[in-house]
C-alpha cells in the first residue's frame, strides 16, 4: 500500500514538474505591513533571524558556500524572504547554544531543532501553531510530500492535534539492523547456498564458525558478532519477534517495552546456545564499536546486521581490504515466518517558527518552494538538490525535509527499468545509480560495487522494499523525549537490562535471571513508565 | 603627651574622609559583584520553580521543594556523587602527599640552580590550560599510536584506551591533575623548608641524630603547620572534581564512571533544559560547599591561627 | 655570624657524610630529573609531533624527536587565519581586561587590608566578598543576565564578569596586611592622604604580590575558553582557547560517540593540532620567566602568613 502510494508519487512528480512559482492562494489575510503579492512574494521582503551552525571545515561546493548559495538566491529572488544570522556557531555547539536562547526567551525567528528542544518550545508557548498556516498555504505537492511516510512525521510534529513544527521528514528504515549482511565469498568458499529461511541461516552460521569460511587454516572465525550496546543484534532479536529496546503493541493493543517479553526471552535463550556452542566472540560484551568493527575488518565474522547503506560504510574496508563479497538478506523468522523489523522512531529535525513572528506562513512558502526546486525538473535537481558529482546543494536550504524512502523508488524504478519496463524519467541521482548498476551488471567493478549493493536488483534497498511490500515494519509506540519517571529511572534500567543480557548469554546468570530483571524492571520504575507511555500515546 | 594630642587632632577630621577614601576605593569592585554575581544569583530562585523559558523567573510556577526531592531520587545521583568523591578525595590527598614528598626531596639539594630549574620545570604544566592538555594528553594516550600505548607495547602490554575505558578515566584524570599541580603546590611546602630553623638542625646533629630523625623531629613538625592548614583549605573543594578538565576530556562511555557534579549539571542544565532540576543541583552544592568551607575555615583558624579574611 | 658558623659545621660534616647519604643524594638527583622531565616530556612529544610528517605522526613513529621533520604543520598555522583572529581576540582581551583587574585589586585590597578599628564596615565588606565565592546562580541565570545586559556576542561578557577575582584581592590584602605600618603612618602625618598613599608608599611595596596576581590574571585570561564558547555569538568572536576547544579537540565530547572516536584517531590531523597547540603555549612560556622572579614571594607571603 505504501508502496503503491510512493509509485502513485513518483508518477505524480515526473509529470508535474515545475507549475511556475506561483501560490496562487496568496491572499493577503495577515493584515500585516508585508504580505505576499500577486508573483507570490513578499512585498516588501522579509527577514528571518537564523540560529546557524558553520563550519570551519566547510568546503564550497560549485563556488557555493553557506552564505552565498542558490538556495539563498531563490529564496530571496522568488519568494522576498532574506535571512539573517541572531546567532553562528560551531555545529557541536548549536543545541547548547539555541538551548541557552530558549531559556532566556529569546529564540530565532526559524529554528531547526530535536525533539527535546521541540517540546520545550510547544510547552513554554515559544512555538507558533503552524495548523492553520499549513492548511490554508502548503501547496498539493508539499502536502503529499510530507505525508509519503504516510504521516508518521507529521503526526509527531502535533501536540494536541495543533500543528507546532514541520518536520525533517525521512523514511523509518533507515534504521541500522534491518538488513543481514553475509559474505558471499565464504560461502562459496564452503559451497552454501544462499540461505533463505532461519534453518538455513543458522546452518551458515555454524558453518561459518566451525569450517573455517576464510580458509586460513585458524579457528579464529565466528557466526555473528555485536558493540557492547547490542545494538548490531536488534535484527537477531528480530528474528525471535523480540525489539529489546523499543515501545511495542502487544497481541492486546496495549503499549509494553519489548525489552521483558518472552519473546526477548527466547531470544537470549537462542544467543546463550550459541554462545555455548562457540558460534559468539566470548569477547562479544566487552567489544566497543571500535573493536567490533575490526573483528568484520579481520575477517572474523561473516553475517552482520546493519542498515541498508552499510556496504559503504562500515563493510566497505573489508571489501576493498580483503575481497569481502557482502549480499543483503532480510531479516527471517525463528520460526520459520517472515520477521518484522522495526522502524525508526521519527524524524531528527523539527521546523519550528518563533511564536510571535510575523509571518509564520513564510516557513510554508519556503516549504512549497523547496519541494518544487529540490524535486522539480531535472535541472532543478542538479541544480539545487544534488550535483553530478553527488554534492547536497540542499543543505545550503534552512530546511530540508526529505522525500521519504526516495532510495527504494529508486530501487523499484532501476528494477523496473532492468526489466525493460518504461519508468519515465528518473531524477538525476537515480539516473546516475541507474547508469552505475548497469557498468557493474556488465563488468563488476570496484567504484560501482557500493552503489550497485545499495539500488541493484540484488541491494539492501530491495530488502527494504520486501519488508514494505508485506507489512512488515512495525513502528516505535513511543517517540517522546522521555515521560517524567523515565528522566530519572531510564539510565540505570537500561544499564540493568544490558548486564543481564549480556550475563545470560555468557551464561554467567541462568535464563531465568530475565524473569528476575523483568520483574525488577517493573518494580523500580519500569511500572510507572509504561504507564505513562500509554497516557501519553492515548492523549495524542 | 602634647605630641600625641596634636597628632591625634590631626588625624581625626581627615578620619572621615579617610574612611569616605576606603568606601570609595571599595566602589566599582562592588558595582561590579552586585552585576555579575548578586543580580544572576536571583536565579537559585528557579530550584524551587518549574522554571518555564517564556515566562522567566517571575512568572514561573512554584513548586516548592519538588525539584530537590527528585534531585535525590534520581537514579544516576548516587553515581555522580560518588564519582565526584572519589576523584576529588583522591586529588586532595594526592595535591598534598606528592608536593609535600616532593618538596622534602628537593629541600635535600643543595645545588641552587638545580633546584629552581626543577622548580620551574614542574609548575610550568600549572599554567598552562586544560583545553591544551586535554589535547596534548589525548594525543599521548591514544590507543592507537599514542606514546604510552607505544611504551606499554614495547613491553608487551595491550593497548589501553585510557580516556575510553571506565576504569581508567577517573584515575587518569587524578593522576593527570597532579601531574599539573603538584609543582604549583609545592611552591608553598618548599618556602615553609627553608624557613624552619636552622639551628635546630645544627642541634641535633651535635646530639648525633641521624638524617631520618632529622627528618622527623624537625622538618615535618616544622612543617607541619602548613600542611594542616592547606589540607583544611581544601577540604571546601570536596565537591569540585574539576569541570574543565573532565569536560575536555570526557565522553558518554565513560559517564558512567567520569561524570561529576559539574559536568552533571552542565548537561542537565543546558543539553538537557532541565533548567530548575540543574540549579537545585548546584544549589545543593553551593551549600554542602559552604558549610565544608565553614567548617574547614574555623579548623584552620584554631590549628594554624590563619584568618581567611 | 650564624652562616659562617654554618659553613662551618657543614664543612666539618662533610667528612662524616656516609655512604647511605650518598647513595640517597644521587637517588634523589636522579630521582628530580625524572620527575621534571615527567613533566616535560608530553610537551616536548607534541613538540615533536608538530615537526613530524603526518605519517609519521598518525602512525605512531614520533617519540620525542621529530620524524621526517618538516614545517608543514607550521605553515599551516601560519596561513590560519581563524587561529589568528582568535589569537588577536584574545590579546585584545588581555589589554582591556588585565590592566583593569590589576587596578581594582589593587585598590579594593587597600581598604580591605586595615582592621575593622581602621576601616568601619569592613565587616560588611568580607561578607559581602565572601558569598559570590560561594553562591552563584549558575549558568542559565547568568547567561540569561548578560543577555539583558546586552553582553551577549560582545567582547565585554569575557572581561567584565571576570574583573574582581576575589582570591587575587585577599591574596594581595594579606600581603598588605604584613607590609610595617610605620611607612603608611609616616606618611600620613606628613599629610599624605590615603589615596596619594596608596599609590606612593603601598603600590612600590606590593610588586611582588602585583605581580603574582597579575600572572595569574594574564593566565586566566589566556586560558578561559568556556565563556567564549557560551557568550560569544560568532566563532569569529571567540578568544585562542575557545576556538582551539572547538577545533583542536575536534570531537564534541559530550556526543561522541565510539564511532566518532575511532574515526577521530584515524583521521586526526594531529601535527597542524600539535603545532597550534604549541604555538599557544609559546605565549605563557615567554610572560612566565618575567613574572617568575616575584612569584614565589608574593604567592608564599600573600597566600600563607606567619
Amino acid at each position: 500500500m505504501k508502496r503503491k502510494l510512493a509509485l502513485i508519487l513518483i508518477a505524480a512528480m515526473t509529470v508535474s514538474l515545475v507549475s511556475g512559482c506561483g501560490n496562487k492562494n496568496s491572499g493577503d489575510k495577515t493584515g500585516n505591513t508585508s504580505a505576499l503579492n500577486e508573483e507570490g512574494k513578499y512585498d516588501p521582503g522579509i527577514t528571518i533571524l537564523l540560529g546557524s551552525s558553520q563550519d570551519s571545515n566547510e568546503e564550497d561546493i560549485d563556488g557555493q558556500n553557506s552564505k552565498d548559495n542558490v538556495w539563498l538566491d531563490a529564496y530571496r529572488d522568488e519568494l522576498g524572504i532574506e535571512f539573517d544570522d541572531m546567532f553562528v556557531v560551531n555545529p557541536e555547539q548549536l543545541e547548547e547554544k539555541l538551548n541557552l536562547q530558549i531559556a532566556s526567551g529569546q529564540v530565532p525567528d526559524l529554528m531547526a531543532v530535536t525533539r527535546k528542544q521541540f517540546e520545550m518550545l510547544v510547552d513554554s508557548g515559544l512555538a507558533a501553531d503552524l495548523t492553520e498556516v499549513y492548511e490554508q498555504y502548503a501547496s498539493d505537492k508539499t502536502k503529499e510530500y510530507m505525508n509519503a511516510d504516510g504521516g508518521r512525521c507529521m503526526e509527531m510534529s502535533k501536540e494536541d492535534g495543533k500543528l507546532y513544527a514541520i518536520p525533517a521528514t525521512q523514511g523509518y528504515l533507515e534504521s541500522p539492523g534491518v538488513v543481514t549482511w553475509i559474505r558471499k565469498d565464504w560461502l562459496d568458499n564452503l559451497n552454501l547456498e544462499i540461505p533463505e529461511n532461519y534453518e538455513q541461516l543458522y546452518e551458515v552460521m555454524r558453518a561459518f564458525t566451525f569450517n573455517d569460511p576464510d580458509g586460513n587454516g585458524v579457528n579464529d572465525t565466528y557466526a555473528i558478532s555485536t558493540s557492547n550496546t547490542l545494538d548490531e543484534w536488534m535484527g537477531f532479536f528480530a528474528s525471535y519477534g523480540s525489539y529489546p529496546k523499543s515501545w511495542i503493541q502487544d497481541e492486546n493493543g496495549e503499549i509494553v517495552y519489548g525489552g521483558i517479553q518472552t519473546e526477548t526471552r527466547n531470544a537470549l535463550e537462542a544467543l546463550h546456545a550459541m554462545f555455548e556452542e562457540g558460534m559468539i566472540s566470548r569477547e562479544f560484551g566487552a567489544n566497543d564499536w571500535t573493536q567490533f568493527i575490526k573483528s568484520i575488518d579481520n575477517s572474523n565474522v561473516g553475517i552482520v546486521y546493519f542498515a541498508w547503506y552499510a556496504v559503504d560504510w562500515p563493510l566497505g574496508d573489508v571489501h576493498r581490504e580483503s575481497g569481502a563479497e557482502w549480499i543483503p538478506l532480510p531479516v527471517m523468522g525463528a520460526d520459520g515466518t517472515e520477521a518484522k523489523v522495526m522502524g525508526n522512531a521519527g524524524p531528527d529535525t523539527y521546523y519550528v517558527m518563533r511564536k510571535d513572528y510575523e509571518h509564520p506562513e513564510a516557513l510554508i512558502h519556503m516549504l512549497n518552494l523547496w519541494f518544487e526546486k529540490a524535486y522539480g525538473s531535472r535541472e532543478e535537481m542538479l541544480k539545487y538538490h544534488k550535483n553530478e558529482k553527488g554534492e547536497q546543494i540542499a543543505n545550503f536550504s534552512p530546511i530540508h525535509p526529505w522525500l521519504a524512502h526516495e532510495d527504494i523508488d529508486y530501487y523499484c524504478k532501476i528494477r523496473d527499468s532492468l526489466a525493460g519496463e518504461d519508468v519515465g524519467e528518473m531524477f538525476p541521482s537515480c539516473q546516475t545509480y541507474y547508469e552505475g548498476v548497469l557498468r557493474y551488471m556488465e563488468n563488476p567493478n570496484e567504484d560501482d560495487y557500493s552503489t550497485y549493493k545499495m539500488y541493484g536488483p540484488d541491494s539492501g534497498c530491495k530488502v527494504l522494499d520486501y519488508y514494505m511490500n508485506n507489512d512488515l515494519v512495525l513502528f516505535e509506540q513511543y517517540y517522546g523525549s522521555g515521560t517524567k519517571t523515565m528522566k530519572e529511572k531510564w539510565g540505570v534500567l537500561e544499564t540493568k537490562q544490558l548486564e543481564t543480557y549480556v550475563k545470560i548469554i555468557m551464561g554467567e546468570e541462568p535464563i531465568e535471571a530475565f524473569d528476575t530483571f523483568a520483574e525488577e524492571w517493573k518494580s523500580s520504575g519500569g511500572e510507572d513508565i509504561t504507564n505513562e507511555v500509554r497516557k501519553e500515546a492515548a492523549g495524542k | 603627651m602634647k605630641k600625641q594630642k596634636k597628632s591625634r587632632k590631626a588625624v581625626s577630621f581627615p578620619a572621615i574622609k579617610t574612611q569616605m577614601a576606603y568606601h570609595a576605593l571599595m566602589l566599582p569592585s562592588c558595582i561590579l559583584l552586585i552585576l555579575f554575581s548578586y543580580i544572576p544569583m536571583f536565579g537559585i530562585v528557579m530550584a524551587f520553580q518549574n522554571f518555564t523559558p517564556a515566562k522567566g523567573i517571575f512568572g514561573s510556577e512554584w513548586v516548592g521543594m519538588n525539584n530537590f526531592i527528585r534531585l535525590f531520587t534520581m537514579d544516576n545521583i548516587q553515581q555522580v556523587l560518588f564519582n565526584t568523591l572519589y576523584i576529588a578525595i583522591s586529588k586532595i590527598v594526592l595535591d598534598i602527599v606528592v608536593p609535600v614528598t616532593f618538596a622534602l626531596m628537593l629541600n635535600e639539594v643543595k645545588n641552587r640552580f638545580f633546584v629552581r630549574s626543577v622548580q620551574t620545570i614542574t609548575y610550568l604544566p600549572y599554567f598552562l590550560s586544560w583545553v591544551i592538555m586535554a589535547g596534548v594528553f589525548v594525543e599521548i594516550l591514544s590507543p592507537s599510536g599514542g606514546l604510552v600505548n607505544n611504551i606499554l607495547g614495547f613491553f608487551g602490554i595491550d593497548p589501553i584506551f585510557f580516556l575510553g575505558d571506565k576504569k581508567w578515566f577517573p584515575n587518569v584524570m587524578i593522576i593527570t591533575d597532579t601531574w599539573k599541580n603538584f609543582g604549583f603546590s609545592a611552591i608553598v611546602y618548599l618556602a615553609a623548608l627553608t624557613s624552619v630553623d636552622q639551628s635546630l638542625y645544627e642541634a641535633a646533629r651535635v646530639d648525633g641524630a641521624n638524617y631520618m630523625q632529622q627528618m622527623f623531629h624537625i622538618t615535618l613538625p616544622g612543617i607541619k603547620g602548613i600542611v594542616i592548614l592547606m589540607t583544611v583549605l581544601s577540604i571546601g573543594g570536596i565537591l569540585d572534581a574539576g569541570f574543565d578538565q573532565i569536560f575536555n576530556m570526557y565522553n558518554p562511555i565513560v559517564y558512567e564512571t567520569g561524570d561529576v557534579l559539574d559536568t552533571f549539571v552542565y548537561r542537565l542544565g543546558i543539553k538537557d533544559m532541565a533548567f530548575s532540576l540543574s540549579t537545585a543541583v548546584s544549589l545543593v552544592k553551593s551549600i554542602v560547599s559552604l558549610i565544608l568551607i565553614v567548617i574547614s575555615y574555623k579548623l584552620a583558624e584554631k590549628f594554624a591561627g590563619y584568618k581567611i579574611f | 655570624m650564624l652562616k659562617k658558623n654554618k659553613k662551618h659545621m657543614e664543612t666539618g660534616t662533610k667528612v662524616h657524610v656516609s655512604w647511605q647519604r650518598k647513595l640517597f643524594n644521587v637517588f634523589n638527583i636522579v630521582f628530580l630529573t625524572a620527575i621534571s622531565a615527567l613533566c616535560l616530556l608530553p610537551l616536548i612529544h607534541v613538540l615533536a609531533l608538530s615537526f613530524s610528517s603526518p605519517f609519521a605522526a598518525s602512525s605512531g613513529q614520533v617519540g620525542l624527536f621529530p620524524v621526517d621533520f618538516t614545517l608543514e604543520a607550521y605553515k599551516y598555522v601560519v596561513r590560519n587565519a581563524d587561529f589568528w583572529r582568535a589569537f588577536g581576540v584574545t590579546l585584545l582581551r588581555l589589554a582591556i581586561a588585565v590592566p583593569l583587574t590589576l587596578i581594582i585589586i589593587f585598590i579594593t585590597a587597600y581598604p580591605l587590608s586595615k582592621n575593622e578599628q581602621k576601616f568601619k564596615g569592613r565587616k560588611f565588606y568580607t561578607v559581602f566578598f565572601m558569598i559570590p565565592m560561594l553562591f552563584g546562580g549558575g549558568l542559565v541565570p547568568e547567561y540569561m543576565t548578560y543577555m539583558k545586559y546586552g553582553l551577549i556576542g560582545n567582547i565585554w561578557a569575557l572581561i567584565l564578569p571576570g574583573l574582581v577575582p576575589i582570591s587575587s584581592v585577599i591574596l594581595l590584602m594579606n600581603f598588605m596586611r604584613d607590609l610595617p605600618a610605620e611607612l603608611e603612618e609616616a606618611a600620613s602625618i606628613d599629610g599624605a592622604g590615603p589615596v596619594k598613599r596608596l599609590f606612593y608608599v603601598i603600590l612600590p611595596l606590593t610588586v611582588p604580590a602585583i605581580a603574582t596576581v597579575a600572572l595569574f590574571a594574564i593566565v586566566g585570561h589566556w586560558n578561559s575558553w568556556f565563556d567564549g564558547i557560551l557568550y560569544m555569538n560568532h566563532p569569529d568572536q571567540y578568544p585562542l582557547q575557545s576556538y582551539l576547544q572547538t577545533s583542536i579537540l575536534t570531537y564534541d565530547s559530550r556526543t561522541l560517540t565510539q564511532k566518532d572516536v575511532a574515526l577521530m584517531q584515524t583521521v586526526s590531523d594531529q601535527t597542524s593540532r600539535a603545532a597550534q597547540i604549541f604555538v599557544a603555549t609559546v605565549p605563557v612560556l615567554i610572560v612566565y620567566p618575567f613574572f617568575q622572579k616575584h612569584f614565589t614571594k608574593g604567592l608564599v607571603m600573600g597566600s600563607v602568613k606567619g
